[in-house]
């Protein structure tokens, strides 16, 4: 069945916020179909400007899984407004300060597609496409994936993700899965800085990691989510502060360590996980990057994916 | 399943379904020894034409012991 040609965007304000917290709303998320439901003060707005260009589906349907976040009120030790999530009416952690909701949401977004959805192999990488090829940034937490990635996806590289390289076993093919990107603490003034139309979200301050603001996805590559494209590039990055720009070849058993090692699902899926690592290594270019500078990491991918080209 | 660049190797083993990383001279010596059942001097000499120093059987009788506690390789009788 196919999605609605109705997007986000093209609902009433009033529309999105009553059937949020009416029947739900059923969106398409890269390959999965996702129904949401809410009913917390403040957050229909910033989730609609969100994902303003994603597809609403029709409420008939299996959907991936169901979403849905309410506030309750927590007695002690004194009344303070909370969101309880969901998943398939499961609540899978404990509850959360209500200001936080966006962020509890797309973070519960994340564990439902890390736990569940085993039938792609799962990168912790952030994934863009350039002259038809996907680049690969696979990193642990703080090494700057999402800010580049963000900052990537405003200087024309075709977003898939900032947080999961799905890739299908076999094979070498992301599927895109264009999320907002959740920028964290002073990523926001660097972003801000480095893009100044760049359209954030509020920013949500004192959670687990911090004050969070989420970037829009571009709108072109939520409408080219259905559009895989094979893996070019492994580039395993790295801020520091202060560092001169450094990309260089990392040998290839080096970067199997590093690409398995990153993945959420490499022992679960095994053999299949093993020889799609190998066939990712073995089929694209392999780097590690240190940056500190923005458009210096820019310029030097920008320049890799030209040459590359050929 | 091996995964080899011409430098270290990572190997998957189907039976245990672990992923292993050798350096260039402990997978030239598993491939040697599953090719058929040798012994520790003649596994050697994948390793180098010269003679093997006792230390250097020492050393690699080791890495075989390491391979079976693996359940990458199994002793048998002569």
């Amino acid at each position: 069945m196919g999605a609605d040609a109705s997007i986000v965007g093209a609902l009433s304000p009033r529309a999105f916020e009553d059937r949020l917290a009416g029947k739900g709303l059923g969106l398409r998320v890269g390959p999965f179909d996702v129904h949401l439901k809410a009913r917390v003060r403040g957050l229909a707005g910033p989730l609609q400007r969100l994902y303003h260009d994603f597809p609403v589906l029709d409420a008939e349907r299996v959907f991936s899984c169901h979403l849905m976040a309410r506030e309750v009120w927590k007695p002690t030790p004194w009344p303070r407004r909370m969101i309880r999530l969901s998943v398939d009416g499961r609540v899978p952690h404990e509850d959360m300060p209500a200001g936080q909701a966006l962020a509890v949401l797309e973070w519960g977004l994340n564990l439902v597609i890390a736990m569940r959805f085993q039938r792609f192999l799962m990168l912790h990488s952030a994934a863009l496409e350039r002259h038809g090829r996907v680049m690969l940034l696979p990193a642990a937490p703080g090494c700057g994936k999402t800010t580049l990635c963000a900052a990537l996806s405003q200087r024309g590289w075709r977003l898939l993700s900032d947080e999961f390289g799905l890739v299908r076993p076999g094979t070498t093919r992301l599927v895109p899965i264009p999320r907002p990107m959740p920028l964290k603490n002073e990523s926001i003034a660097v972003m801000r800085a480095f893009e100044p139309e760049i359209e954030l979200g509020p920013s949500i301050p004192n959670t687990m990691k911090g004050t969070v603001a989420h970037v829009r996805p571009p709108a072109r590559s939520v409408a080219a989510a259905g559009i895989d494209a094979p893996a070019g590039w492994l580039v395993f990055p790295r801020w520091q502060a202060g560092s001169a720009l450094m990309l260089e070849e990392v040998p290839k058993d080096e970067a199997f360590l590093l690409l398995a090692t990153n993945a959420f699902n490499y022992e679960l899926l095994g053999e299949s996980a093993f020889e799609t690592v190998r066939n990712l290594v073995g089929t694209t270019r392999c780097f590690r990057l240190v940056y500190s500078e923005l458009d210096e990491a820019i310029a030097a991918l920008d320049a890799l994916a030209r040459d590359d080209r050929g | 399943m091996w995964a080899d660049w011409g430098e270290d190797c990572v190997l998957y083993h189907r039976r245990s379904g672990q992923t292993h990383f050798l350096n260039r001279s402990s997978a030239t010596l598993l491939q040697r020894v599953l090719l058929e059942p040798v012994g520790v001097e003649a596994a050697s000499r994948a390793l180098d034409e010269a003679q093997a120093t006792p230390e250097m059987l020492d050393q690699l009788t080791g890495v075989l012991l390491r391979f079976e506690e693996l359940g990458l390789v199994e002793r048998v009788r002569d």
